[in-house]
């Protein structure tokens, strides 16, 4: 900026000042970042991707893009490669400055109980924070969908969807013609809490041949009475509560009157793969038919 | 206006009454909940496999009885209490015996041990008698045990537990923190017959324990002085309802989390109806503070349909107001006279 | 100064202090008090604020423990007796007893009958009638069922005095039994105790603010002076104007009562205008 010739001795530094604090000023509100504007759409995809949800982070690593990823939750364990990445927090409650410590220009976020102000954090920023829900199937293809666009890779993003659907078609097929059967998902065991209707585990419950005995229960996640499970007799209970296997048997120990424990078809698994709106849902599924209809099993699966 | 006096017969008549009472609280309390159960199928021949008997047996009546039982360690305790410190507003938590025996159980439970399984009360218990050694040694200076100091040290134990609490709450993971707020929170969750009985039998020493100085007790009511010169032994008689007291409260946490106000109200009530005799009031507050607490839990599990409330929930919803109402009106006498 | 029992009294005494020093702390506040009373024999115990009359009472009451000397009941030292014997043979009535809780004034008495119970203190019909008949011979008798926190100071006085009375005990140690009581049940509780010492051979102390009551009831009199015994006897021996005056610090006049030829005791009171020949109103109160 050129100056008015013949002025003052003190008028250059003080021009000079001014000069230096409207830069300082503008850079600032810049983020201190190469000079682009917050929230544009990036012309090229993100280079470095945090995702928050262990979920997410699966569908990144699903869709081929696990090189991007420079930063994940603390509960983000699989694939084995994102163990060994840097962690930014919880999924309930990420720490927004471990975020900042990876200088991401993507985060993807799973709504959950604790992360909203970080989020919000994060958008004041100038971050790009895109959010996938994680409710039910149709939140799955959508949220996959999502990501991918995000990632600049679209077109892999629809054959992971057409890959995980066909998975889950495969279970259905599995157990296609056999009588349903009424299915208990145990998520807690004191306090009892079941999987209601209206959830995604509902939903793969249903593809894998079961009859969810809490569907009519409006809330997600409902707290049961143990005589309400007696009284709704299920005829297998998975036990995908966070507890131990002993522990899911001695809370029906004495209950002969249902079916699910006079039979022993009293099934634990991992909530991992259960709980996770990602893409390994078909082996849950998997694991969910083989639990609720084990002959449909018994001969050798089929090659491939 | 009540009797002048304690009879022999007066305490059997009234403890007969509580009985009975006790006795048609727990089979009505099994007989009501979110299901419908039938209590004729259940007995019938055949009946031991169906789903009435099944809810009525092994889901309603261990946690009623186990309710009873627990209703009844409080309310005694708070009894015995209330009068070794004086205080009728005394509720059997400031002892600090529960906060330790909460700090252990949470410890356990996020430590990775099942909600169900018995390490939780287990070391629940053991952190009791571990924090009844501390407050016990804390609260003797000189060889002899303050009502004064056992408070203090009492509110230091509950202060200090509420942090460690919080502290184990912040890392466990969310499914463990719900699973710890579940249990501090008070639940009468079993199915265990055995628990129960064990608890019983605990519960039943306990309160033949504290009976044996309910007389030494009511002498105490004259202050320390007024009871040495009728011939009481004071501090053999504080440790010993010290010691009581605690160990029943801490049996009654480790196997159901807190619950609040039972060792208030009922001793309390019951003292404006039956008066400060403990030779009364003690045998009377245990077999009333387990027709509360089955009435207590029975609604904690009615009222939401077909979930259920943290017993401890309906304590403090009752026992909140009360327990201002009862300070609001002490207070009134204390300064109008 | 040790005093010994009135001559003739002719039996060992009931209970006994000699050299008794106590002290809270460094602050000391009883040196070298010995007392000795026989059965019968009522004994009253002066002083000023704070010349230790209330601790010199728990030390034969076996409350605290001396720092030299020792106190006998009965010949042996108290720290000999086991605890519910003592209790059959020694009672206390304290300054301003109370209660934490509302126990029936029957209740309140019949607690005197507990070191002659079994543990769980069950009263007999024995018992309520001990308790009773105490509680009849102090007027309180028809206050049965009332709540002892709802009696006045002078009846609650009344009803913890029935209490140790019920305790049928050989020494009973008076702490200030009066100040809540009116003229009446003043006179009355100590022809009550002088009865008992009469007919039951009840060796009494009794501390008394009141000097005319003390030379009115009492066989003898201690007057203490800052922890320490000022003068020992009858309450003709003791109450001379002088050592009045030096004790009390009050200037006094000692007249002959003219109906018992017993020591009246009348503070002079502060010189003012006032009609001569008048006596001061406060003498009367």
């Amino acid at each position: 900026m050129p100056l008015r010739p013949a002025a003052q001795a003190h008028d250059v530094p003080r021009a000079a000042a001014r000069l230096t604090a409207l830069v300082l000023l503008a850079a600032a509100a810049c983020g201190g970042g190469p000079a682009e504007p917050p929230r544009a759409i990036a012309a090229r995809a993100p280079a470095r991707v945090v995702p928050l949800a262990p979920s997410v982070t699966e569908i990144v690593f699903a869709l081929g893009e696990g090189a991007r990823v420079v930063g994940v939750c603390g509960q983000c364990d699989w694939p084995e490669e994102a163990t060994r990445l840097p962690r930014v927090g919880g999924y309930l409650a990420p720490s927004v400055e471990a975020v900042f410590a990876v200088a991401p220009d993507l985060v993807l976020a799973v709504p959950s109980p604790g992360n909203r102000e970080a989020v919000r954090a994060l958008e004041r920023a100038g971050i790009r924070v895109v959010v996938v829900r994680d409710r039910t199937l149709d939140d799955l293809w959508a949220g996959m969908r999502t990501v991918a666009e995000a990632l600049g890779v679209p077109a892999r993003g629809e054959a992971l969807v057409a890959r995980v659907r066909a998975g889950l078609e495969a279970v259905r097929v599995r157990v296609a013609g056999r009588t349903r059967r009424r299915v208990l998902l145990l998520v807690g065991h004191r306090p009892l809490i079941v999987a209601g209707g209206g959830t995604l585990q509902g939903e793969l419950l249903a593809i894998a041949g079961g009859d969810n005995v809490a569907a009519d229960v409006a809330e997600a996640f409902p707290q049961l009475a143990i005589e309400t499970v007696v009284d709704r007799a299920p005829e297998v209970i998975v036990d995908a509560a966070m507890g131990t296997e002993a522990g899911g048997r001695a809370l029906f120990a004495d209950l002969a009157s249902v079916p699910a424990v006079a039979s022993g078809r009293i099934v634990a698994l991992s909530p991992d793969a259960l709980f996770r709106a990602g893409p390994r849902v078909a082996e849950a599924a998997a694991a969910l038919a083989h639990a609720i209809h084990p002959e449909a099993f018994d001969t050798a699966p089929a090659p491939g | 206006m009540r009797p002048a006096h304690l009879t022999v017969r007066r305490l059997a008549l009234t403890c007969a009454v509580l009985l009975v009472l006790l006795a048609a609280s727990v089979a009505a309390a099994t007989l009501i909940g979110p299901v419908r159960a039938s209590l004729v199928a259940a007995l019938a021949p055949g009946g031991a496999a169906t789903a009435d008997h099944a809810i009525l047996f092994r889901a309603r009546l261990p946690r009623v009885l186990l309710g009873a039982v627990v209703g009844a360690s409080l309310a005694g305790a708070g009894a015995a209490l209330q009068a070794l410190l004086g205080n009728a507003l005394a509720d059997p938590h400031l002892l600090g015996v529960s906060a330790g025996a909460a700090v252990a159980g949470v410890v356990v439970l996020v430590a990775g041990a099942d909600p169900v399984s018995p390490l939780v009360p287990l070391a629940a218990f053991l952190g009791a008698l571990g924090t009844v050694a501390v407050v016990f040694l804390a609260a003797r200076a000189g060889g002899r045990t303050s009502p004064h100091a056992i408070l203090l040290v009492g509110v230091v134990c509950n202060a200090l537990a509420a942090s460690a609490i919080m502290l184990v709450n912040a890392i466990a993971s969310y499914t463990q923190a719900q699973g710890v707020l579940f249990w501090i929170m008070g639940s009468l969750s079993s199915q265990s017959y055995a628990l129960v009985a064990l608890v019983a039998l605990y519960a039943l020493a306990g309160a033949a324990w504290l009976s044996c100085h309910a007389h030494a007790l009511n002498l105490l009511a004259a202050g320390e002085e007024g009871a040495r010169t009728l011939g009481v032994d004071v501090e053999r008689t504080r440790r010993a309802v010290f010691l009581g007291a605690s160990l029943l409260v801490g049996a009654a946490v480790s196997v159901s989390g807190m619950i609040n106000f039972v060792g208030l109200i009922v001793p309390h009530l019951l003292r404006l109806v039956l008066g400060p005799d403990l030779r009364l009031l003690l045998p009377a507050s245990f077999l009333g503070g387990a027709v509360f607490l089955v009435w207590a839990d029975t609604l904690a599990r009615t009222v939401l349909g077909a979930s259920e409330l943290p017993v401890g929930v309906v304590t403090a919803f009752l026992g909140g107001p009360f327990f201002l109402w009862l300070l609001r009106r002490s207070l009134r006498r204390a300064s109008g006279g | 100064m040790t005093a010994p029992p009135a001559a003739g009294a002719g039996s060992s005494p009931a209970i006994e202090a000699a050299d008794l020093a106590f002290a809270y702390g460094a602050r000391e506040v009883l040196a070298g008090v010995g007392l000795a009373v026989a059965p019968g024999e009522l004994v009253g115990v002066v002083g000023p604020n704070g010349s230790g009359k209330s601790t010199l009472v728990r030390l034969l009451a076996g409350l605290a423990v001396p720092r030299t000397g020792e106190v006998r009941l009965e010949g042996r030292p108290l720290a000999a007796w086991p605890r519910r014997e003592r209790a059959c043979r020694l009672a206390l009535v304290p300054q301003d007893p109370r209660l934490d809780f509302a126990f029936t004034v029957l209740e309140v008495a019949l607690m005197g009958r507990a070191p002659h119970l079994a543990s769980l203190g069950f009263a007999g019909a024995r018992d309520l009638a001990i308790a009773r008949e105490a509680l009849a011979r102090l007027e309180v008798g028809h206050l049965e069922h009332r709540s002892v926190d709802a009696l006045s100071g002078g009846e609650r006085q009344r009803v913890f005095l029935a209490r140790a009375l019920a305790q049928e005990p050989a020494v009973l140690l008076l702490d200030e039994p009066t100040t809540h009581l009116d003229l009446r049940h003043q006179t009355g509780l100590h022809d009550l105790v002088r009865a008992r010492c009469a007919e039951r051979g009840l060796a009494v102390v009794s501390v008394l603010h009141d000097l005319n009551l003390a030379a009115a009831f009492c066989d003898r009199v201690l007057v203490l002076e800052r922890g320490r015994a000022a003068a020992v006897g009858t309450p003709a021996e003791v109450f001379r104007p002088d050592l009045l005056a030096r004790v009390f610090d009050a200037p006094v006049h000692v007249e002959r009562h003219p109906l018992t030829g017993l020591p009246v005791v009348l503070p002079r009171g502060t010189p003012g205008p006032r009609v001569r020949g008048t006596p001061a109103p406060h003498t009367w109160r």
